[in-house]
């Protein structure tokens, strides 16, 4: 893929010199210290023990996966996609000796790095603060149950993104991407609720697969089950999109 | 000699029925061509189709023999361009822009960076952000990305667009320069006759998304007094009132 590697080095410097990177850092340090302080003032006022220091990155990622983490993912792929082609950016990449292939997967492997840089430093934070305000609890196992379930929750988050990305090649403006990632994000949990024999192809609903990682019986079947159809409906969405962006005219 | 671009049939249709229609055409190496048409035209649309920016209804641009609908990275391997406006990173310096582009082309340097921003005059304003650059500085900006690689051909889309006075002189005189010392081709498109006459040695009059006419800049100013006069006589005898 000739060209990949400067159009995805690119990518990422202009990711860093974005200020939704450090709105991101600020909003993933506030969730963390805001969730340890209510822990802790609990833990003080009532003299309940919440959580411990191995649960609380495990609380904090509850939260995490279904508000700050995707909002950031969907509004980096509506920046990379709708952002450059209004901007009319986009054709600053188009017109150099790189082929589109490569400069959409430089761009997806560019929110790929994002959402799995934000998981480790989400990960890395509560941890911290957890080993920090409850050193007593901590464990060896607690701490791998807690890495197997920040590194396993990237998937789902990935194929949804992968979702904003087709939306974002599908619609011109990104404020309606936006919306109607919000709708699509509410409607598929909704839908799962409602219709949970099917929620499995609803992919919000697994946000909350690094359960089945972490149980006490593991669920190889249904985990399984669950990797073919992230990966079967990621594999749709990345190539529906490739189809769109190398057909637009710029 | 051998061509830097070769066109033929290209077509693309719009819905409102404008575009460029059976365009046929071919630019020898060295050539500074100019690309001549009122608004609407048809000239962007037919720059955008050999960028690859879109794509035709029917017909190929091969640059150095590649296609750039089959082959594109070999096809833009040698090119520089501009098309419609000189873009940058709003939020990157001058410098920062031009390392962006550079990371294509592995052999341009900090050196060759800097060499550009003093052709384009814009050395002093290196590490500005481009967000606060005028709209000549940014047009300057465009033309350092579009020379950094030191293409063989420079594709061109209202080069002087936002220049004043002195930008303009000094674009002519980038043109010529590199021209003569390193054989690049040139094709320009531009309303502003005056500077088509002063700059290209070869002109092509599209009109009504049709190439009305190719001719030297020499047979044209032998026949008549201004390259005006004879865009006037070409548009007229195409249908104009």
């Amino acid at each position: 893929m000739v060209g990949f590697k400067a159009a995805f080095l690119n990518e990422t410097t202009k990711l860093m010199k974005k200020k939704k990177m450090i709105a991101a850092a600020i909003l993933s340090i506030l969730a963390v210290l805001v969730g340890q302080v209510a822990v802790t003032a609990i833990k003080h006022g009532f003299g309940l023990r919440v959580v411990g220091s191995n649960e609380f990155p495990l609380v904090v990622l509850s939260i995490f996966i279904y508000t700050i983490l995707p909002l950031f993912a969907t509004f980096l792929a509506i920046d990379m996609f709708n952002g450059e082609f209004t901007t009319n950016t986009m054709k600053i990449t188009l017109t150099r000796p790189v082929s589109r292939f490569g400069v959409y997967s430089a761009k997806v492997s560019t929110l790929a790095l994002f959402i799995i840089a934000n998981l480790f430093f989400v990960m890395v934070l509560s941890l911290l603060a957890g080993l920090l305000f409850n050193p007593s609890s901590a464990s060896l196992l607690g701490i791998t149950r807690v890495v197997l379930s920040y590194s396993t929750s990237f998937l789902p988050v990935f194929v949804f993104s992968l979702l904003v990305v087709l939306l974002s090649n599908l619609i011109w403006r990104g404020l309606a991407v936006f919306f109607l990632s919000i709708i699509v994000f509410v409607g598929f949990k909704f839908l799962s609720l409602v219709l949970s024999h099917y929620s499995s192809f609803f992919i919000i609903s697994m946000f909350d697969w690094y359960t089945l990682w972490i149980s006490e019986k593991i669920n190889g079947y249904k985990i399984f089950r669950q990797i073919l159809i992230m990966s079967g409906s990621g594999i749709m969405f990345f190539t529906a999109g490739y189809y769109l962006f190398d057909r637009k005219d710029i | 000699m051998k061509k830097a671009i070769e066109i033929t049939g290209l077509t693309k249709i719009y819905k409102n029925g404008r575009g460029i229609s059976d365009l046929n055409l071919s630019v020898d190496q060295g050539d500074v061509f100019g690309f001549l048409g009122p608004n609407g035209a048809g000239k962007t649309t037919a720059m955008k189709m050999m960028a690859g920016l879109i794509k035709p209804d029917r017909g190929d641009v091969k640059i150095f023999g590649a296609s750039v609908f089959d082959d594109y990275v070999t096809a833009m391997k040698d090119v520089g361009c501009i098309i419609e406006t000189a873009e940058s990173y709003p939020y990157l310096t001058a410098n920062d822009n031009l390392k962006i582009f550079a990371r294509f082309y592995p052999w341009v340097d900090q050196r060759r960076i800097d060499e550009c921003l003093k052709i384009t005059g814009l050395l002093k304003y290196k590490n500005e952000k481009s967000a606060k650059f005028s709209l000549g500085m940014k047009q300057r900006l465009g033309v350092a990305a579009a020379i950094l690689s030191k293409p063989k051909l420079l594709i061109l889309d209202e080069p002087l667009n936002g220049l004043d006075v002195e930008g303009m002189l000094d674009m002519r005189n980038l043109i010529k320069r590199l021209v003569q010392e390193e054989g690049v081709t040139f094709f320009i498109s531009s309303h502003l006759i005056h500077d088509v006459e002063l700059t290209c040695t070869r002109i092509g009059v599209v009109y009504g998304g049709k190439l009305v006419n190719v001719e030297y800049t020499q047979n044209i100013l032998s026949d008549y007094a201004t390259l005006e006069n004879y865009f006037v006589s070409e548009v007229d005898r195409n249908g104009r009132v």
